[in-house]
C-alpha cells in the first residue's frame, strides 16, 4: 500500500512539474511587450566545450550589463533593456534546434548567438520562419555562404590567414606542409591555405588529414614530416588539439615554424604544453593580441574581474556581439523589421559603436577582423613585424 | 618508415595490455566486458589524482595507486554487478556493462569537470633509434607494457592461480570437483584485469590526453585485438595486437590517416566473418 | 463491449495527438514531440531486432544516417523530388541492411553486438571520409524540406515549419506502430519470437531462420532510415554525426528500460529518458549518470522494463478479482 502511494505521489510531482512548465512557459510570450530585448545565447555548456561556452557567456552577460548601464538600447524615445540568457545545446544539432525552439517559446529572442558552428548550422534556415537574427561564433564558410540576410558572422574567418601567411613568406619559408582533421573548418581551412600559400609563391609539399576523434596525433605528424616541409600550417584546431599536436611535432624532432589558425588562441595551450614547446608558435592575431587604448584598457578590465581564469579573445568577441545588435537596432529604428536590423550593421558599426575596437566593421554579413602576426614569445601572445 | 613502425609499437604495446585485461575477464566469464574502456579511462584519471599529490618524482608510486585502486574497482564490480546477473542471458551483462560505462563517465565529468587534462610523465628528452627519435617516455610505455605482457603469461601458464583461472574458464563445474573455488577465481581475474585497466591508463595518458571519453578508442581497438587474436586467449591478444597497430600505422603511411579505423574495424568484421574465433581462440 | 470501448479509445487518442498543435501553440512543445517520435521509431525498430528476434544490434544509428544522407543527396545532388527520397532512404538503409545480415548471423550473442557495433562506425567513418559524396565533416547544409501539400484552405502548407511538420512525423509514427504490432501479433512475429528462444529448434521445424532475420533486419532497417530522413528533413543540416553509435545505443537503453519486446516499452522508455530530462533541464551529464543507474536497476531488478512492471500488476489485480 506504502509503496503505492509513493508511486503515486511520484508520478503525481512529475505531473505537476511538467504541468506548471507548461503553464509558464505559455504565459512569457508576454515579455517583449515590457520593453525589453531578449538575447540568447546557444552554446556548449557542458562537454568537452563547456569552458568556452562559459567564456562566452561571461562576455555577453558584462556587455548587457554595459548596454543596460548606459540606459540601454534606443529606438525613438523608447528605450529596451538587454536581457541575456544561456541555454546549453552540448555539441549537437539536434539539441541546438530543441533549445532555439524552446528560447523562441520561452523569451521571443530578438537574436540568438550562437557558439560553434554544429549549433549555428540548422538555425540558419529557421531564422526567417521564426523570425530572428543570428549571430554566429563559427568559421565555416557555409555559415554566410548562400548568403541569409539574417545571419551575421561574429568571428574569424576561415580565409583570415593572409597576413601570417606573408609573414611566413617573409621568414623566408616556401615549402609547408598542412594539417587538417576530417572535420568541418579544418578541411575548409586548409583548402584556403594551400590556395592563398600557392598565390604568394610558395609550394605545399605534403597534407595530412586524420580523423577529428582522434587524440594521438604522432601517426599523422610522422606521415606529414616525412615530406620535409620547412614549416607546418594547421587550422581548425582549439588550444587543447594544438597542444597536444605541438608537442608531438616538437617530440619528433622538428625545429620549423608552426602556424595554428583562428581557434587556436594561445594562453589555454601554453598552459597545458609548457612555455618551451610553445615558443614561436605563430597565431592568427587580432586588434586584441596587437593592443590600442581601448582593448588594453578591456584587457585590464578582464583580468580583474576574472582572475587566473585564460580568457581572452573568445571573450571579448561575445562581449562585442550585443553591440553589434545595438548599433544595427539603433541605426535601423525599429526592433521588428530584423533585415532592415541586418542591413543597418553594414552602416552603423564602425570604431565608434565598437567598445573594444575589435568589431569596427560589417561587409556582407562578415565582422572584418584586422589581423595581424603573432607569435607565442615566452609564454606570451605578442604581435610580430 | 622506421618511424612509424616505432609509434605503432608504443601504441599497440597498451592496446595489447588493454585486450590483456578484457580478454581475463572473458575467457572466464563468456561476456566481453564492455565498460573496460572505462576501467583504462579511470585509471588515468586517478593517475592525475595521485600525480597531483604525490608529485612526478614518486611515479611508481603513481603507478601502485592506480593499480590497486583499479584491482578494488574490479573487484567491487564483479561482486555486485556481475556476479548477480551470471545466470542471466548474456544480452543482460552487456547491458549492465553499458550501463557502467554511462555511470563511470558521467561520475568522472562531475568529479574533475569536462576540460581536457595532461598526465605527466616523469621522462624527458629522446632518443634517436635506427632513424626514428623516440622519447623515453614511449621507450618506457614499451618496456612496462611488455614486461607486464610476459609476466601475465607466467602468472597465467606457469603458477598455480594461474591454473586455477584457467580451469573455471574451461569448466566451471570441472573446476568445482577438484575443489576450486570458482568465485574466489573469477574475482581474481577481475582483480587483475582492474590492474592491468590501471597501467594502460597512465600509459596511455601520456600519449594522449586525460578526458572522460578516452576509453572509448581503445576499447574498441581492444575488442578488434581480441577478436582477431582469439577471445580468451593470451598469446593471441599479444599476436593479435601487433597485428593491428601494424594495420593501423600502414593504413596510415600507406592512405590517410583517416583510414585507419576503417581498417582496424574492417579487419574486425573480416575475422568475424572468415574465422570467428580468430588466430588461437578455442572453438565456439 | 471492452473490445470496442478499447479501439475507441485508442482512436480518441490519436485524435487528440493530432489536435495538439492546434491547441498547443508552444514551438518547444511541439519541436519535442517531433523529436521524441523520430527517436521512438528508432527504439522501435530496434526493438523489432532485439525484443522479438533476439538480436542485439547497435547499428540503428548507421542506418538512421544511411537515411538522412540518402534522403539529403538524391534531393540535393540527384534533383528528385523530396517524397520519392525520403522513401528511397529507407529502402537504401535496408538494401544495405542485407549485407550486414549476411555477415552478422552467424554469430551469437555479443560477438553480433560487437559487430554490429563495428559496422555502424564504419559507416560514420565512411561518410566522413567520402568526401565527394557526402561533403565529408563539413555535412549538408539546407536540406530541403519534404514538399508541403496543398490544401484548399490554408493554400501551401512547407513542412518547413515545426507545427506542420508534427503531424506528418505522427502519421508516420503511426504507421510504423502498427506495423510494429501486426508484426508482433502475426505468424511472421510468432516466427521471429521462436527464432529467439530457439533457433535450433526453429530451424528443425521447417523454420529458415536466416531468412526470419534478415527480413526483420530489413525492416527495421528501413524504419530507421526513413527516420532518419525525416530527421534530415526538419533539422536541414546533417553530418557524419548523424549516424553516430550513440544512437544506437540510446535506442538500447530505451527499450530495455521501458521494456523490450513490448510494443510501447521503446516508447515509454523514449519518453522517460529523452523527453522527460529534456523538460526538466537535467544537466547532461546528471542525465547520462542517470541512464547508467537505470539500466542496472532494470536489469537486476526489473528485466521486462517498465511495460513489464505494469503487466505484472495487471495480472496481480485480475488474479485477486478471480479470487
Amino acid at each position: 500500500m506504502k509503496k503505492r502511494i509513493v508511486c503515486v505521489i511520484g508520478v503525481g510531482l512529475l505531473v505537476g512539474i511538467c504541468a506548471a512548465f507548461f503553464l509558464g512557459v505559455s504565459t512569457a510570450q508576454v515579455a517583449k511587450e515590457r520593453g525589453k530585448i531578449n538575447f540568447v545565447y546557444l552554446g556548449p555548456m557542458s562537454g568537452s566545450a563547456a569552458a568556452y561556452g562559459e567564456e562566452q557567456f561571461a562576455g555577453i552577460q558584462l556587455a548587457a550589463k554595459d548596454i543596460n548601464g548606459t540606459g540601454g538600447i534606443k529606438v525613438g524615445d523608447k528605450a529596451y533593456d538587454l536581457q541575456v540568457y544561456a541555454l546549453d545545446v552540448e555539441e549537437s544539432p539536434e539539441k541546438s534546434v530543441t533549445k532555439m525552439n524552446e528560447a523562441i517559446s520561452l523569451h521571443r529572442p530578438l537574436a540568438f548567438h550562437v557558439g560553434h558552428s554544429m549549433a549555428a548550422m540548422p538555425l540558419k534556415q529557421f531564422a526567417k520562419e521564426k523570425g530572428f537574427i543570428l549571430l554566429g561564433v563559427s568559421e565555416v564558410p557555409a555559415f554566410t555562404d548562400p548568403r541569409n540576410p539574417l545571419c551575421v558572422r561574429a568571428w574569424v574567418k576561415v580565409a583570415d590567414q593572409g597576413p601570417m601567411l606573408d609573414y611566413m613568406r617573409r621568414l623566408g619559408i616556401n615549402k609547408i606542409g598542412i594539417l587538417a582533421h576530417s572535420g568541418e573548418v579544418s578541411v575548409k581551412w586548409a583548402q584556403v591555405c594551400k590556395d592563398m600559400w600557392g598565390k604568394r609563391g610558395g609550394t605545399v609539399v605534403g597534407e595530412v588529414t586524420y580523423p577529428v576523434e582522434s587524440t594521438d596525433f604522432t601517426s599523422p605528424v610522422t606521415k606529414l614530416l616525412s615530406y620535409n616541409p620547412e614549416a607546418i600550417a594547421a587550422g581548425g584546431h582549439p588550444d587543447v588539439r594544438a597542444a597536444n599536436i605541438l608537442k608531438n611535432i616538437r617530440e619528433l624532432g622538428f625545429k620549423g615554424k608552426v602556424f595554428f589558425g583562428g581557434a587556436c588562441r594561445g594562453p589555454r595551450m601554453v598552459n597545458l604544453i609548457g612555455n618551451e614547446l610553445a615558443e614561436g608558435t605563430i597565431l592568427v592575431g587580432t586588434a586584441f593580441e596587437k593592443g590600442g587604448p581601448k582593448i588594453d584598457a578591456f584587457k585590464k578590465r578582464m583580468a580583474g574581474l576574472y582572475p587566473g581564469k585564460p580568457y581572452g579573445l573568445v571573450y571579448a568577441v561575445a562581449y562585442e556581439a550585443p553591440f553589434l545588435l545595438k548599433a544595427g537596432v539603433e541605426q535601423a529604428k525599429t526592433v521588428t523589421e530584423l533585415e532592415k536590423i541586418t542591413a543597418a550593421m553594414e552602416t552603423a558599426v564602425g570604431p565608434n559603436s565598437s567598445p573594444t575596437g575589435l568589431f569596427s566593421k560589417v561587409v556582407n554579413g562578415e565582422v572584418e577582423l584586422n589581423l595581424y602576426s603573432v607569435e607565442i614569445r615566452n609564454g606570451q601572445v605578442v604581435p610580430v613585424q | 618508415m622506421s618511424q612509424y613502425l616505432i609509434n605503432g609499437l608504443v601504441l599497440s604495446s597498451i592496446y595489447i595490455l588493454v585486450a590483456l585485461g578484457l580478454t581475463l575477464v572473458y575467457s572466464i566469464l563468456d561476456v566481453p566486458n564492455f565498460a573496460h574502456g572505462e576501467l583504462v579511462m579511470l585509471g588515468a584519471y586517478i593517475g592525475v589524482f595521485s600525480l597531483g599529490i604525490v608529485g612526478v618524482t614518486n611515479y611508481f608510486l603513481v603507478l601502485v595507486i592506480s593499480v590497486l585502486a583499479l584491482a578494488a574497482l574490479g573487484l567491487f564490480l564483479e561482486k555486485f554487478i556481475f556476479r548477480p546477473l551470471r545466470s542471466a542471458p548474456p544480452a543482460t551483462m552487456f547491458i549492465a556493462a553499458l550501463g557502467l560505462v554511462y555511470i563511470l563517465q558521467s561520475t568522472v565529468q562531475l568529479i574533475w569537470g569536462k576540460e581536457w587534462l595532461s598526465l605527466r610523465s616523469p621522462f624527458m628528452g629522446a632518443i634517436k633509434l635506427a632513424g626514428a627519435t623516440v622519447t623515453y617516455t614511449r621507450v618506457f610505455i614499451f618496456s612496462l607494457s611488455c614486461l607486464l605482457m610476459i609476466l601475465i603469461s607466467l602468472f597465467v601458464y606457469r603458477t598455480w592461480l594461474g591454473k586455477g583461472i584457467r580451469a573455471v574458464s574451461q569448466s566451471e563445474s570441472g573446476a568445482a570437483l577438484v575443489g576450486i573455488n570458482s568465485n574466489r577465481m573469477i574475482s581474481l581475474t577481475f582483480a587483475l584485469s582492474g590492474a592491468l585497466a590501471g597501467v594502460a591508463g597512465i600509459l596511455l595518458g601520456h600519449v594522449t590526453f586525460v578526458f572522460p571519453a578516452m576509453g572509448f578508442s581503445p576499447l574498441l581497438r581492444a575488442f578488434a585485438i581480441i577478436i582477431i587474436g582469439g577471445m580468451g586467449s593470451i598469446p593471441g591478444a599479444i599476436i593479435g595486437g601487433f597485428f593491428i597497430g601494424a594495420i593501423e600505422t600502414l593504413s596510415v603511411a600507406v592512405f590517410s590517416a583517416e583510414y585507419a579505423d576503417i581498417f582496424a574495424f574492417g579487419a574486425l568484421v573480416l575475422t568475424l566473418i572468415i574465422r570467428p574465433r580468430g588466430l588461437m581462440g578455442k572453438l565456439e | 463491449m471492452p473490445g470496442r470501448f478499447r479501439v475507441i479509445s485508442y482512436f480518441g487518442i490519436i485524435l487528440a495527438l493530432y489536435l495538439i498543435p492546434v491547441v498547443v501553440r508552444i514551438d518547444y512543445v511541439i519541436n519535442l514531440l517531433i523529436f521524441f517520435l523520430i527517436w521512438s521509431m528508432v527504439a522501435l525498430s530496434f526493438n523489432l531486432l532485439f525484443g522479438y528476434t533476439g538480436l542485439l544490434s547497435i547499428a540503428q544509428g548507421g542506418f538512421f544516417g544511411i537515411g538522412a544522407y540518402a534522403y539529403a543527396l538524391l534531393v540535393m545532388k540527384a534533383g528528385w523530388p523530396t517524397w520519392p527520397a525520403w522513401v528511397a532512404g529507407g529502402i537504401v538503409s535496408a538494401v544495405v541492411s542485407l549485407p550486414v545480415s549476411a555477415i552478422t548471423f552467424k554469430l551469437k550473442g555479443h560477438y553480433f553486438a560487437i559487430c554490429t557495433l563495428a559496422l555502424s562506425l564504419i559507416i560514420t567513418g565512411t561518410l566522413t571520409i567520402w568526401r565527394d559524396l557526402t561533403n565529408g565533416s563539413l555535412g549538408l547544409v539546407g536540406v530541403p524540406p519534404i514538399r508541403g501539400i496543398f490544401l484548399p484552405w490554408a493554400g501551401q502548407v512547407s513542412f518547413r515549419s515545426t507545427f506542420s511538420f508534427y503531424p506528418l512525423t505522427l502519421t508516420i509514427f503511426l504507421l510504423v506502430l502498427w506495423v510494429t504490432y501486426l508484426l508482433a501479433n502475426s505468424k511472421v512475429g510468432r516466427t521471429f519470437q521462436a527464432i529467439r528462444e530457439n533457433e535450433a529448434l526453429s530451424s528443425s521445424v521447417g523454420v529458415n531462420p536466416n531468412y526470419h532475420k534478415a527480413v526483420c533486419f530489413f525492416i527495421s532497417a528501413m524504419i530507421s532510415g526513413l527516420a532518419g530522413g525525416l530527421y534530415a528533413s526538419y533539422i536541414g543540416f546533417i553530418h557524419p554525426m548523424t549516424s553516430d553509435v550513440f544512437i544506437g545505443l540510446f535506442a538500447l537503453v530505451c527499450t530495455v528500460v521501458g521494456g523490450t519486446g513490448t510494443i510501447l516499452g521503446p516508447v515509454i522508455g523514449n519518453l522517460l529518458l529523452g523527453t522527460i530530462p529534456e523538460i526538466l533541464r537535467i544537466d547532461p551529464v546528471v542525465r547520462n549518470l542517470i541512464f547508467g543507474i537505470v539500466l542496472i536497476v532494470v536489469v537486476r531488478v526489473a528485466p521486462k522494463g517498465i511495460m513489464g512492471i505494469l503487466k505484472a500488476k495487471r495480472q496481480r489485480a485480475q488474479g485477486s478479482r478471480r479470487v
